[in-house]
């Protein structure tokens, strides 16, 4: 009777396994239980399978038979034990180095370190090679895990005995390989039917391959390289097989492993691509400067963006692609989150090629004003001629022509004029106020006798000048009626803007001699002008030199040509991308600015 | 914006000014939304009258205007909507700058109960007897407007 039952369930016939030999009667006290567990282990264990196979569970039921299978399966027992051994090790191990903080002495030799690492790798070498050789594979996941977990037993008790951080792969961990070898001996999947699963595992074994590489010749700052050669042919197989066979055709734990990677490689490509994009359009080929990259958001980053990353060279590929997809992503919006607060929070744009400005809040400092008016001239050329494309091609060409005739002009436009300091030596001076008394001569009718108010002069606002352009000349006509009679006239007349600005700017010079008694000298006019400033400008505002529009900064922003000081860096910027193009205190028009550098 | 409406909330508590009774947000808690009482004007037919202004804010300001509003609407002025009690006033619109606040809103709104220009009219009845200079009417229509509201 018993003999048949043993003989149909084969899993309770366990008379050929014992833990001890002979036949005394402590092997038997100890073996007849053992006998009996293992059998009832079997027991349940076929029982288990039987059922997990039956089609009678609903798919609810049957996701926890798996998941509870999971735990009693080889690859669960193998993960959690290697886990646990590897969690102790690295708390021994932080216990120990805090005993011994300052001698960092390795526990293992050298040599036997070399030989541990160099028997792992060829461990996993006759692994990745196998399918290659053989097609007998149905134990290779399994081979294959306790490999691998092997490897990583080795490379964490090396490195910690060495007072080292272990090196790991973020793509592979212990447990994620051995929930995925379960699901797919569950499913009844055979690894070698898919390529790319198979491509999977062989790529696991090769990055382990690599850190015991690097570990065996003490270069573990070339990993990231090697790395990232490994993961750019495997994501290039990835690529090639979707692009042959579509995209669902991918297992799906690939998908999750793998995507990642592609997306932010993606990321990458497409921020280097717009930064670059960025570039050409900067790049300005007939005054090349580096100051017209310097002014792109992302310069900064461009060029530190291996110091941004942080990274030393024993990270891997995935994780080092992901940091910089964040970091890309995030741009300088996220000040706040201490990611990457080295940003500036304005990029101040030193000087923007104009044909791309809209606001002339944008210009700094003031240019000449016939350069601002071939440039206005230009945007409209440009402006009307995208609508047909032959007259956009002739204004080219008339552009190109310029630029050809006098390209070192093109290159100045760039930059502010250097020749705003106008040198005032005493000729000119002397020159420009008679020209201006002729040219006047010719408008007013010659009255001599006219006697300038002082006070009406004191009343004539600093702000309008243009409009009260002829009461200035007559009033001033006294005193330069006298400079007159010294100096012989000059026959150049002299219409342009800029001279008649130098003329205005000296017309306060004039006012304040006509009010002093004496002969005004440098000195004194400084003076004057010194207390004059104290008392009107600076008592309404003493108190608050805030910016007139947020009034949370400091005023550092000089208007031109109305010479306003009322706002602030950040405040000009919005301003500008709101399309102001008049002074905000004065309303007339702005033709630049000029920071000041304030404390 | 913050600190600019706060400044602007300091400055009110310390106002004084004849037309300008006062000058406050709604709720301290939100101040983008304020309410202003205004005096007419002594030599204008709003004077003896006072005027309420709702202003709101919004999240731009000050690189766009404040929204202003005489709030019980019926308001009989050339430069103001009857029926809606929307203003019409240059700096409200095209010549608004960042510089200006809700203080210089005001004055310039109570200037313009005094000082009506009939070329932007938005009560046309108002406007035409100011155009052909029909004071008397202008006054007298003014005022029963303004008793009958009051009523």
């Amino acid at each position: 009777m018993n003999s048949t039952i043993i003989e149909k369930l084969p899993y309770l016939n366990q008379t050929s396994h014992y833990i001890l030999g002979g036949r005394s009667v402590v092997a038997k006290l100890i073996n007849t239980p053992y006998r009996l567990l293992l059998a009832l282990f079997d027991a349940v264990k076929l029982q288990f399978w039987e059922q997990s196979n039956t089609d009678e569970f609903f798919i609810g039921q049957r996701w926890i038979l798996n998941t509870i299978g999971f735990f009693f399966s080889s690859y669960g027992v193998i993960c959690f034990i290697t886990s646990i051994l590897l969690n102790r090790f690295v708390l021994l191990s932080s216990i120990r180095s805090r005993r011994s903080n300052t001698n960092n002495t390795t526990i293992l030799p050298s040599r036997l370190r070399f030989v541990l690492h160099f028997s792992v790798t060829l461990l996993l070498s006759i692994i990745l090679f196998q399918p290659l050789l053989n097609s007998n594979l149905l134990s290779y996941p399994h081979r294959l895990f306790i490999v691998f977990t092997l490897s990583y037993i080795v490379e964490t008790v090396v490195a910690i005995s060495s007072n080292q951080i272990p090196l790991e792969g973020s793509d592979y961990s212990i447990f994620e390989l051995s929930l995925q070898f379960y699901i797919l001996k569950t499913m009844k999947v055979n690894i070698t039917n898919s390529p790319e699963l198979l491509a999977d595992c062989m790529v696991a074994i090769a990055s382990r391959i690599i850190i015991h590489f690097v570990e065996m010749f003490n270069t573990r700052k070339s990993r990231l390289l090697m790395s990232t050669c490994l993961n750019m042919t495997y994501l290039g197989f990835l690529m090639y097989r979707m692009s042959k066979n579509g995209f669902f055709s991918i297992p799906i734990s690939i998908i999750f492993r793998h995507f990642p990677k592609l997306f932010s490689l993606f990321i990458v490509i497409a921020s280097f691509t717009c930064y670059l994009l960025a570039c050409a359009v900067r790049f300005n080929p007939t005054a090349f400067k580096l100051q017209n990259l310097q002014d792109l958001k992302f310069y900064s980053f461009m060029n530190n963006w291996s110091k941004h990353l942080n990274f030393n060279g024993d990270e891997d590929f995935s994780t080092i692609i992901n940091k910089l997809a964040i970091l890309l992503y995030l741009g300088t919006d996220n000040k706040d989150k201490n990611l990457n607060n080295e940003f500036p929070y304005v990029n101040v744009p030193l000087e923007i090629n104009k044909l791309f400005t809209i606001s002339s809040y944008l210009n700094f400092n003031i240019e000449g004003d016939e350069e601002i008016m071939d440039e206005e001239t230009i945007i409209a050329e440009w402006g009307n001629g995208v609508h047909n494309n032959t007259s956009l091609l002739t204004k080219f060409i008339k552009f190109l022509k310029k630029c050809i005739a006098n390209p070192n002009q093109l290159g100045n436009e760039a930059t502010f004029s250097d020749d705003t300091q106008v040198d005032i030596d005493e000729k000119a001076y002397m020159t420009e106020i008679n020209d201006t008394i002729l040219s006047n001569d010719d408008d007013d009718d010659n009255d001599f006798n006219y006697l300038p108010d002082f006070n009406e002069e004191e009343n004539i606002d600093d702000d309008d000048y243009d409009s009260d352009l002829d009461d200035i000349s007559q009033d001033d006509s006294l005193y330069i009626m006298n400079a007159l009679d010294l100096i012989s006239p000059n026959t150049t007349i002299l219409h342009s803007k800029k001279n008649l600005d130098w003329y205005l700017s000296t017309r306060e010079i004039f006012s304040k001699h006509l009010q002093s008694q004496s002969r005004l000298t440098r000195s004194k006019y400084s003076t004057i002008k010194l207390n004059n400033s104290s008392e009107s400008t600076f008592e309404e505002n003493a108190d608050d030199l805030s910016c007139a529009v947020c009034k949370a900064n400091q005023r550092n922003i000089i208007f031109w040509p109305c010479k306003c000081f009322a706002v602030c860096e950040d405040c000009r910027i919005s301003l500008s991308l709101r399309n102001y193009n008049s002074c905000i205190c004065c309303r007339r028009p702005v033709n630049g600015y000029t920071k000041l550098q304030t404390k | 914006m913050e600190s600019r409406i706060l400044k602007e909330y300091k400055d009110s508590r310390s106002l004084q000014s004849q037309y300008i009774l006062a000058l406050d947000p709604i709720s301290t808690d939100d101040l983008t939304h304020w309410e202003c009482t205004i005096k007419g004007p002594l030599h204008s037919p709003f004077a003896n009258h006072t005027f309420k202004l709702r202003i709101d804010i919004p999240q731009t300001y000050p690189l766009t205007t404040p929204i202003c509003k005489f709030e019980p609407f019926a308001m009989p002025h050339p430069n103001v909507n009857f029926e809606t009690g929307e203003i019409c006033l240059d700096i409200l619109d095209t010549n608004w700058s960042p510089v200006f606040n809700i203080q210089y809103i005001v004055e310039a709104i109570v200037w313009l109960l005094n000082e009506p220009n009939f070329k932007s009219p938005l009560n046309l009845d108002l406007a035409n007897l100011l155009r052909f200079d029909d004071l008397k009417a202008y006054h007298d229509l003014i005022s029963y407007h303004l008793n009958n509201s009051a009523k």
